[in-house]
C-alpha cells in the first residue's frame, strides 16, 4: 500500500481511530494486524517473508541472550542475508557470473530469476538484524513478547522505506501504549501534509522533467542533462524525505516518535556531513553494524579510507543490485576519503589565501561545491546502465547549450513554463523550510504556536494546495515512491 | 464539578471546534476548487435545467447530433412544446440511459411534472471517458452517477466520481470563463455555425442493415423499462448525416426493433425532410442552424402528432416567450463572428430576420452561395443580382469593392439594420 494511494486514505484513519478505541491490551496487537494488512496490500504472499524474518530474529535474539555465541548471531544473520540476496541480488551475481565465465571461456548458465523484489525488504532486514546484534551486543534485552517484536518489525508507517528504526528507540515506545492527544494530532497531522507536498508537488514534478530527459538522453544533451540532474537530487530528496515524514506524521498521531531521516542534507558543506544528514538511519546503522566492527577511524588512515570505502560500495549494493549503485557508493566513498585526504592541504591554501573558514563566501562556496559533487554522484544513481552513462557524460561536455535558459526549450521536458516556475518555487520553499531546520528553527513548532486562525489557514490551505498542485490521480499513474526498490 | 474540570470540557471543546473548522475549510476550499477547475462543457449544458422551475413535457436524448439538431426554444415557438435537449456531445444510447434516469430523478426530488415523451437518437455507441466527463461533471454525486461510471467507464471509476482526482492538474488553464462559466440558456441546443464542404455524401440503401450491437440493445431496453415504469412515451429517431455507413445500417435495423417493441421510430436518414447535405451541415455529421430548424420543425409534427400539449397559452409561456427573444439577440450577436459569406448567408436565413442581399452573378458560380442565395429568395428575403461591370451600392453606404453585401435586420425593425457584412471573392469570399 502506497501513502499516496486511496486505500492508504481509507486504511490510516481506520487504522488510528480503532487504536484508539481499543482497550489498552489489544492495541498493540491491532497494530500488528494493520500492519500485516498493510503489508499485504501489496503482495499477499511476501508477508511469509516479513513473518519468517521477524521468528528467525525474535528466536536468535532469545537464544543469544541466554548464550551469547557468535555462531548464532551469524546463523541469523546468515539466514537473513541469505533470504535479502537471493531475492535482491542473485539474478545480478549469477548475470556477472556468467559474463565473466563467458570471457574465461568456461561454460555457464546463467539460472532464470523471475522473482518480484519484495516491497521493503532491505528496510525490514536491516532493523531485524540491526536489533539482533543489539541483543548479542547486550546493549538491549531480547524482547520476549513476540507480539510487540514482530510489531517492532512490521510497524506499518516505517515497514516499506524506513526510516530503519533502532531497537532502542522504538521497542522501547511499544512498551506503552497511547491514548489520542489532540496536539499529537495537530504535530502529525502537519508532518504528513508536509510531506505530501514534498513528494506530490516537488518529486513527482521533477520526475516529469527528469524521467523525459534521462528517455531520451540522445537528444536532450548537454545543460538538458546538468538540469535534470540538479532536478533529480530533489527529486529523490523529497521522494525519499516525503515518505520519511508522511511515516512520522503517521507514527506521531499513533503516539510514536520516529527518527528523523533527513536533517537539510543540501545545506551540507562536505560529503562527510552530507552523509551525516542524509538518510540517517541508515547511514548510521552502517556506521554502527559495519563501519566500527570493521575498525572505523581506530586503525591508521589508510586502514580508515578501505572501511569508508568498503561500507559505501555496500551501501551502493544496498541501494539496489546494479553497477551504476556500486559506482554511486564508490564515488561517495572515494569523494569522502579525497575530502580526508586533503583536509590539511586546503587548509593550506586557505591560510596562503586569506580565507576565512566560517566567512560566508566560503561557507557558500563549499556548500556548493558539495551539492555539486552530490549531484554529480546522483547522476549514476539515476542513470541506466554504465556504458549508457559514459555516452550521456560525453554528451554534457560536448554539448554546450546554455540557450535553452533563455529560449523556451526547457518547457519542451514534459513540464509546461507554469508546472517549471511552480516547481521551482517549491523547491525554493523547501530549501527556506530546510535552512531553518539547519539553522535549529522547527517551523513545525513556529506554526504550532500561532494563533488559531493562522493555524487553520496553514492545515486547511496546506492540503488544499497538496491536492491542488500535486501530481496524482487521473491519467497519471502516481509514482511508487522511489525508495521502495531497495 | 470543579473548575478544573469545567476547563477541561472547555478546552476538548474547543480543539473539536478548532478541528471541525479546519475540516470546514477544507472542505469548503475543495468544493470551491471543484467547481473552478473542473471541465466547464457539462456544467454548463445543464445548469439550466438544475435550476429551471419549468416542467418540460419532451426531453431529448442523443449525441451531438442533438445537440446541434434539435432547438427546444424553435419548438415552444412553432409548436408550444416544453422540451430540454439533454444530448451530449459523444455520449450515445447507454450514457444517454443514466442521464435520463439521473434527470428524472432529480425532477422527482425538485417535485416537478414527469415528462411525457423521451426521445432518443439512437445513433452510434461506445462512449470514450473523456465525453462521459463532457456530459458528467456537471451532475453532483449520485448513486446513479456511480453506477454510471461502474458501467462504463472500467477503471476510470475514480476520475468520474471524484472529477477533482483528473482536474486538479487544470490551475494552469484557468481562464475567465471558469471564473464565470457562459451557461446555455437555450434549453441544451447548440447552434454550430458552418457550412460543409459539398462533396460525396454517403447515404446507405434503407434495406441495408446491420444488427443491433448487444449491449446498445440492452441500453434502449433499459431506457424503453425505465420509460413504461414512469409512464412516460419513448420515441426513437435517427437524425440525418452523411458519413459511417455502419451506423446507418444499425439505424435501419431498428425499423425492425421498434415494431417488435411496438415504438415508434422515425430515421430521418430515410425520410425527405428538406435536408440539403450541402449547405444544411456543419460537417459530415452535424446540422447547422439551417438545418436545425428543418430537423426541429419535423419533430414538433411528430410531437403534435402524439399530442404534446401545446403550452403557448400557458402560464410559463410568456417565460419562454422573452427567453426565445434573447435567443434571436443571441443569434444576432453570432452574426458579427461569421467570417465566410456562405456561413453567413446561411446563418441569415432566419425566420426572425429580414436581409437585403446584393450579389454578383459571377458569386452565383459557388455552388453553395447559389444554392443558400435560393433559398433566402424564397424566404421573405430581398435578393439583388448584380450584373458583371456594376459595383454594389450597400444600403449604408459603406464604400469598397465587394461580391456580395447583406444588410440584415430584425424582423419588425427595419429602421436600423442588426448587421451588415460584406464579402469578397478571395480566400472563399472572406469578410472585408
Amino acid at each position: 500500500m502506497l501513502f499516496n494511494s486511496w486505500q492508504y486514505l481509507i486504511f490510516y484513519p481506520i487504522a488510528v481511530l480503532t487504536y484508539f478505541i481499543l482497550p489498552k491490551k489489544l492495541k498493540n496487537l491491532w497494530l500488528l494486524v494493520a500492519s500485516y494488512y498493510f503489508y499485504m496490500g501489496w503482495n499477499p504472499k511476501y508477508v511469509v517473508l516479513l513473518f519468517f524474518t521477524t521468528i528467525v530474529t525474535y528466536g536468535g535474539s532469545l537464544a543469544l541472550e541466554r548464550h551469547r555465541s557468535r555462531r548464532v548471531l551469524f546463523t541469523v544473520i546468515a539466514i537473513n542475508f541469505g533470504i535479502l540476496f537471493y531475492f535482491k541480488y542473485a539474478r545480478f551475481a549469477f548475470s556477472n557470473l556468467a559474463w565473466l565465465c563467458q570471457t574465461a571461456g568456461i561454460p555457464f548458465e546463467s539460472p532464470d530469476f523471475d522473482i518480484l523484489l519484495p516491497v521493503g525488504i532491505s528496510f525490514f532486514t536491516f532493523q531485524a538484524i540491526g536489533y539482533t546484534i543489539d541483543v548479542y551486543r547486550k546493549e538491549i534485552y531480547a524482547e520476549k513478547n513476540f507480539f510487540r517484536y514482530a510489531l517492532f518489525v512490521s510497524f506499518f508507517p516505517q515497514l516499506v522505506a524506513g526510516p530503519i528504526e533502532r531497537s532502542k528507540n522504538l521497542l522501547k515506545q511499544l512498551d506503552k501504549t497511547y491514548s489520542f492527544s489532540y496536539d499529537r494530532m495537530r504535530e502529525g497531522m502537519l508532518l504528513i501534509i508536509w510531506g505530501f507536498f514534498l513528494k506530490l508537488v516537488i518529486a513527482d514534478r521533477a520526475a516529469i522533467f527528469v524521467d523525459a530527459v534521462f528517455a531520451d538522453s540522445g537528444k536532450y544533451g548537454g545543460l538538458y542533462i546538468v538540469t535534470a540532474c540538479v532536478f533529480f537530487a530533489f527529486q529523490i530528496y523529497c521522494d525519499f524525505s516525503g515518505y520519511s515524514i508522511i511515516a512520522m506524521g503517521s507514527a506521531r498521531i499513533l503516539g510514536l516518535e520516529l527518527m528523523d531521516n533527513f536533517n537539510a542534507p543540501y545545506y551540507s558543506k562536505s560529503i562527510r556531513e552530507f552523509w551525516q544528514r542524509w538518510h540517517i538511519s541508515l547511514s548510521s546503522w552502517f556506521k554502527d553494524y559495519l563501519y566500527i566492527p570493521l575498525g572505523g577511524s581506530r586503525k591508521g588512515a589508510v586502514r580508515t579510507s578501505i572501511n569508508l570505502m568498503i561500507v559505501f560500495l555496500v551501501s551502493g549494493l544496498w541501494h539496489g543490485a546494479a553497477w551504476t549503485y556500486l559506482v554511486w557508493g564508490g564515488l561517495n566513498g572515494l569523494l569522502q576519503v579525497a575530502g580526508k585526504a586533503t583536509r590539511n592541504i586546503r587548509g593550506h591554501i586557505r591560510r596562503v589565501l586569506c580565507i576565512r573558514e566560517e566567512g560566508f563566501s566560503h561557507r557558500l562556496l563549499r556548500g556548493a561545491v558539495t551539492f555539486a559533487m552530490v549531484d554529480f554522484t546522483w547522476f549514476f544513481f539515476r542513470i541506466k546502465g554504465l556504458r549508457n552513462s559514459v555516452r550521456v557524460l560525453k554528451t554534457v561536455i560536448t554539448g554546450f547549450n546554455p540557450w535553452i535558459f533563455t529560449d523556451e526549450s526547457l518547457f519542451q521536458c514534459g513540464l509546461d513554463r507554469k508546472n517549471f516556475y511552480l516547481l521551482i518555487l517549491s523547491m525554493a520553499v523547501l530549501m527556506a523550510a530546510d535552512y531553518g531546520k539547519y539553522r535549529g528553527i522547527c517551523i513545525r513548532e513556529k506554526i504550532l504556536k500561532q494563533d488559531f486562525w493562522f493555524r487553520w489557514l496553514v492545515f486547511a490551505g496546506g492540503a488544499l494546495f497538496v491536492v491542488i498542485f500535486g501530481i496524482w490521480g487521473g491519467s497519471y499513474d502516481a509514482k511508487s515512491f522511489i525508495y521502495f526498490q531497495f | 464539578m470543579s473548575r478544573n474540570k469545567v476547563w477541561e470540557i472547555s478546552k476538548k471543546g474547543k480543539q473539536l471546534l478548532s478541528f471541525l473548522c479546519v475540516i470546514g475549510l477544507f472542505a469548503g476550499g475543495m468544493r470551491y476548487c471543484s467547481r473552478l477547475l473542473v471541465n466547464k462543457t457539462s456544467m454548463k449544458k445543464y445548469e439550466q435545467f438544475f435550476h429551471t422551475d419549468k416542467n418540460f413535457d419532451v426531453l431529448f436524448l442523443g449525441s451531438s447530433h442533438v445537440i446541434n439538431g434539435v432547438s427546444p426554444l424553435d419548438l415552444f415557438r412553432d409548436y408550444g412544446i416544453a422540451s430540454f435537449n439533454l444530448s451530449q456531445h459523444g455520449n450515445y444510447v447507454r450514457s444517454a440511459y443514466y442521464i435520463l434516469e439521473q434527470t428524472l430523478e432529480i425532477i422527482e426530488t425538485k417535485n416537478r411534472d414527469m415528462p411525457k415523451v423521451v426521445v432518443l437518437d439512437i445513433y452510434a455507441g461506445g462512449e470514450k471517458v473523456p465525453s462521459l466527463h463532457n456530459a458528467w461533471d456537471g451532475f453532483p454525486l449520485s448513486e446513479i452517477k456511480r453506477d454510471m461510471a461502474r458501467n462504463l467507464t472500467g477503471d476510470k471509476q475514480m476520475e468520474m466520481t471524484l472529477p477533482l482526482s483528473l482536474y486538479h492538474s487544470r490551475w494552469n488553464e484557468l481562464a475567465a470563463g471558469d471564473f464565470n462559466p457562459a451557461i446555455n440558456r437555450w434549453y441544451g441546443v447548440e447552434l454550430r455555425y458552418g457550412v460543409s464542404f459539398p462533396g460525396a455524401q454517403i447515404i446507405t440503401d434503407p434495406e441495408e442493415k446491420k444488427d443491433i450491437e448487444e449491449e446498445k440493445r440492452l441500453y434502449v431496453d433499459r431506457i424503453k423499462e425505465l420509460c413504461t415504469s414512469r409512464g412516460i412515451r419513448l420515441v426513437l429517431i435517427h437524425i440525418p448525416y452523411s458519413y459511417n455507413p455502419e451506423w446507418q445500417r444499425e439505424a435501419n435495423a431498428f425499423y425492425d426493433y421498434a415494431e417488435e417493441n411496438q415504438l415508434c421510430y422515425i430515421n430521418y436518414m430515410n425520410e425527405d425532410i428538406g435536408i440539403d447535405f450541402d449547405i444544411d451541415f456543419f460537417d459530415q455529421g452535424h446540422l447547422n442552424p439551417a438545418g436545425m430548424r428543418k430537423m426541429t420543425h419535423e419533430l414538433g409534427k411528430l410531437l403534435q402528432g402524439l399530442e404534446v400539449e401545446d403550452r403557448r397559452g400557458g402560464d410559463q409561456a410568456e417565460q419562454w416567450m422573452k427567453e426565445y427573444r434573447d435567443f434571436i439577440q443571441y443569434r444576432i450577436s453570432s452574426l458579427k463572428e461569421i467570417k465566410q459569406a456562405a456561413i453567413y448567408l446561411m446563418s441569415i436565413n432566419d425566420p426572425d430576420l429580414f436581409s437585403v442581399v446584393q450579389i454578383k452573378r459571377s458569386a452565383l458560380e459557388n455552388v453553395q452561395i447559389r444554392k443558400l442565395i435560393q433559398r433566402l429568395e424564397e424566404g421573405e428575403n430581398q435578393v439583388e443580382i448584380v450584373e458583371e461591370g456594376q459595383e454594389l451600392r450597400p444600403l449604408d453606404g459603406k464604400e469598397g469593392e465587394f461580391d456580395i453585401y447583406c444588410t440584415v435586420y430584425e424582423k419588425g425593425n427595419r429602421d436600423s439594420p442588426a448587421d451588415s457584412r460584406g464579402f469578397v471573392r478571395q480566400e472563399s469570399y472572406a469578410v472585408k
